[in-house]
């Protein structure tokens, strides 16, 4: 038998559902242009996906992948990408998380699993080292993700096997359902848990007991040392430690990062923000600190609470999203009401940024009267009511009644209800945005807007132009003169496409963006990266390099978005209403995104990716720089290929 | 010889104390034959460390014993232990 590569699980599982077959390929034939990862999974996803495939037929793949460095004690590597076309965009579906599946696959052998097909009943994976087994789900389907994982660990008698699952709001083709596992971790943006459910596929769990082993075991362990000290004395990745991602939420309403009644305004009543301080969340619900496979920052959290209408409730959570998407949007401002709406996410497995996103479109709707009682099976949405929330949240993952609406998005769910409800759904290429974008960095806002996956912050988004970084950092990492604050349009899209590279990287070696520079200047960039993984696969690498490898893989993805979607210059344009409606309150009151610095931003950001400036299109010449010839034919072939 | 204390309330479950305990016992990564184990319970939100210190034949076969970390200037689990659930009495 071929020895495996260095660092590598050393195989491929394919799950054919429509047929139950299963076999392996040795993942050696994909490494290493494609990294490993979500670079993997989307280059699979790119050549076995069709642009006519819809996301719900049988013919889409859902892809798990790993990560190069998960299963070593490489700092954070804990992550699994998940893709698949995605029902939110129809363009590439890529959600990342975080937890223990992820090493437990690689130690069972494996580092992707390739779904294609739909089982004719509900079915899940159970990997149990080199044995696989596809196992009737009846009895579990219609259960919440905490359930799912109890009564799965109870059938396979071990309380210690992982387990990723979806919610009832998977099964019921919820287009913004996700993927859960230990019961909290969340694969949640792009409605990949739906792609799960329309393959009556309701788990896959797993038991590993195999090892991996690196290429050169000393020099790796030198440079994980390095990087574990790196990480332990930074500054960001301290306040990461200490507080999790829910933190400062003063801070973040006074730069405009908090949107009110969904984005009519950009700050928040400070009497809102004073009742849901990070303090009364440490001091009176958290019992202790929780992280994940060989995590040094370990930024999340256990709560209980014990007293009131949720008394009783115990969960992992909660994220800057709950501030952002519940405390912010509905100005809920009860601690435990907010730990409760994050916990039903998780239990129906719902993508809490997508689901608040369309909720709250539906109360705006009820505001302005577009939608009323009547529509809306007798409730009142009246802002600040957590129970409304809460039980559309159940509507949605049931498809109950006005759920069944705003299971669609809220792009979509506009579209069906018209009234120019159109104009004021927050959605980039059809997938809710959580963030307004008046008075947030305007390389955060291009970063969302432009990302492969649909107006979200992991990929070109960044936090640096908020530090106030020398500008002899700024020349170091990101090759620029200086950065002018986070309003400032000028640079901003050299930072994107420096972060589009480096996220790219990130997810194909399976770490988080918390350890890396995205997360604070003094923590790891390329270089840092390169080491740890030419010491761990004994192949050679440099950081440059890697970032080309990044670039590659961040090409492929819009290669796909392209093809399947037909998205072009036209969709990298922010919401509407953050160029037309200024902040109404608060110190950035007045601000908004300007069109034409926009479009500035915009022929800098394509100039510096090789695309072209009037269709967004990429050119031969860039594709063929990333050895990605035969994508080039595959647009030209098409007549989506700039000129 | 070190003697290790161990504080599960300040575990925060991430397990890089397995895989640093199987690197030292094998130069390879594999949690399953560590020498001490995290136990986590994820509905009740509970976590313990379990230490093996001795072990039968039969138990030898899937896991090593604690040999406090002979050879290495401090126990590679408390090492790796950021959270200092782990540290040397």
């Amino acid at each position: 038998m071929e020895k495996k590569a260095f660092s590598f699980g050393g195989n491929v599982l394919r799950v054919d559902l429509t047929s139950g077959l299963t076999w392996m390929e040795p993942t050696k034939g994909y490494i290493p242009k494609f990294l490993g990862g979500r670079g993997i999974d989307n280059s699979i996803l790119y050549n076995e996906v069709k642009p006519w495939v819809t996301p719900f037929e049988p013919a889409n793949r859902l892809i798990f992948g790993t990560g190069i460095l998960v299963g070593t004690l490489a700092p954070t590597a804990a992550r699994h990408s998940l893709d698949a076309k995605s029902p939110m965009t129809g363009g590439i579906g890529s959600a990342n998380s975080c937890g223990h599946f992820s090493a437990e696959l690689k130690f069972a052998g494996y580092d992707h699993i390739v779904f294609q097909g739909r089982s004719r009943r509900p079915v899940y994976l159970w990997i149990d080292d080199k044995r696989v087994k596809l196992l009737d789900a009846s009895h579990i389907w219609g259960k919440t993700t905490g359930e799912t994982d109890d009564l799965i660990k109870e059938d396979l008698g071990d309380d210690e096997i992982q387990v990723a699952c979806i919610g009832p709001a998977g099964e019921n083709l919820v287009r913004c359902s996700c993927v859960i596992t230990n019961r909290a971790r969340a694969a949640g943006r792009c409605g990949l848990g739906a792609v799960m459910g329309s393959k009556n596929l309701k788990a896959v769990a797993v038991r590993g007991s195999g090892s991996i082993a690196v290429a050169y075991p000393d020099r790796f362990m030198e440079i994980v040392n390095k990087a574990w000290e790196k990480i332990r004395v930074s500054e960001a990745a301290t306040t990461r430690r200490k507080w999790g991602t829910y933190r400062s939420p003063d801070l973040y309403n006074e730069r405009g990062h908090l949107s009110p009644r969904y984005f009519q305004d950009d700050y928040v009543n400070p009497k809102i923000i004073r009742n849901v301080d990070p303090e009364i969340f440490k001091r009176d619900y958290e019992v202790r600190r929780l992280g994940y496979s060989v995590c040094p920052i370990y930024c999340s959290h256990f709560y209980k609470v014990t007293d009131g209408p949720f008394a009783g409730l115990a969960c992992e959570g909660i994220e800057i999203n709950d501030l952002l998407n519940f405390v912010a949007r509905f100005e809920i401002d009860s601690p435990p009401a907010v730990i409760k709406l994050h916990s039903l996410c998780n239990e129906y497995g719902l993508d809490q940024d997508n689901s608040s996103g369309a909720i709250g479109w539906a109360f705006e709707c009820y505001q302005r009267g577009i939608l009323t009682e009547a529509d809306l099976d007798g409730l009142s949405l009246k802002w600040s009511d957590y129970r409304v929330v809460a039980e559309l949240l159940r509507k949605m993952a049931y498809r109950e009644g006005i759920g069944d609406l705003l299971a669609e998005g809220a792009k979509r769910a506009s579209e069906i209800i018209g009234k120019d409800s159109e104009k004021f759904a927050i959605h980039v290429k059809g997938q809710d945005s959580i963030e307004s974008m008046r008075g947030s960095g305007r390389g955060w806002a291009l970063g969302c807007v432009v990302s492969t996956r649909g107006g979200t912050h992991t990929r070109g988004a960044n936090l640096i132009e908020g530090m106030g970084v020398s500008s002899d950092v700024c020349q170091r990492i990101w090759g620029i003169p200086r950065l002018d604050g986070p309003l400032s349009y000028e640079n901003k899209a050299n930072l994107v496409v420096y972060y589009e590279k480096l996220q790219a990287v990130l997810d194909s070696l399976g770490v988080c963006m918390f350890c890396s520079n995205w997360a604070g200047s003094d923590l790891l960039g390329p270089d840092d990266f390169a080491e740890l993984y030419s010491a761990a696969t004994g192949n050679e690498i440099t950081g440059e390099e890697l970032m080309t490898a990044g670039e590659r893989i961040h090409n492929i993805e819009k290669a796909f978005n392209v093809l399947h979607a037909g998205f072009s210059r036209q969709d990298d344009y922010p919401p509407q209403r953050f160029i037309e409606e200024p902040i109404k309150s608060g110190p950035m009151k007045g601000e908004k995104l300007s069109r034409e610095r926009w479009d500035d931003m915009l022929d800098e950001y394509y100039k510096l990716h090789g695309w072209d400036r009037a269709t967004s299109w990429q050119s031969r010449k860039c594709l063929e720089d990333l050895d990605l010839k035969s994508v080039a034919d595959d647009l030209e072939k098409a007549g989506l290929l700039a000129r | 010889m070190f003697h290790l204390r161990i504080y599960s309330d300040k575990c925060t479950g991430c397990r890089a104390c397995e895989f640093a305990c199987s690197y030292h016992h094998r130069k390879i990564f594999n949690p399953k034959l560590a020498s001490l184990h995290i136990r986590r319970a994820e509905r009740e939100g509970e976590i313990s460390i379990i230490l093996y210190k001795d072990l039968s034949e039969a138990e030898k076969r899937q896991r090593l014993p604690c040999d406090h970390c002979a050879g290495e200037p401090e126990p590679l689990c408390v090492k790796y232990c950021v959270a200092a659930a782990l540290t040397v009495a």
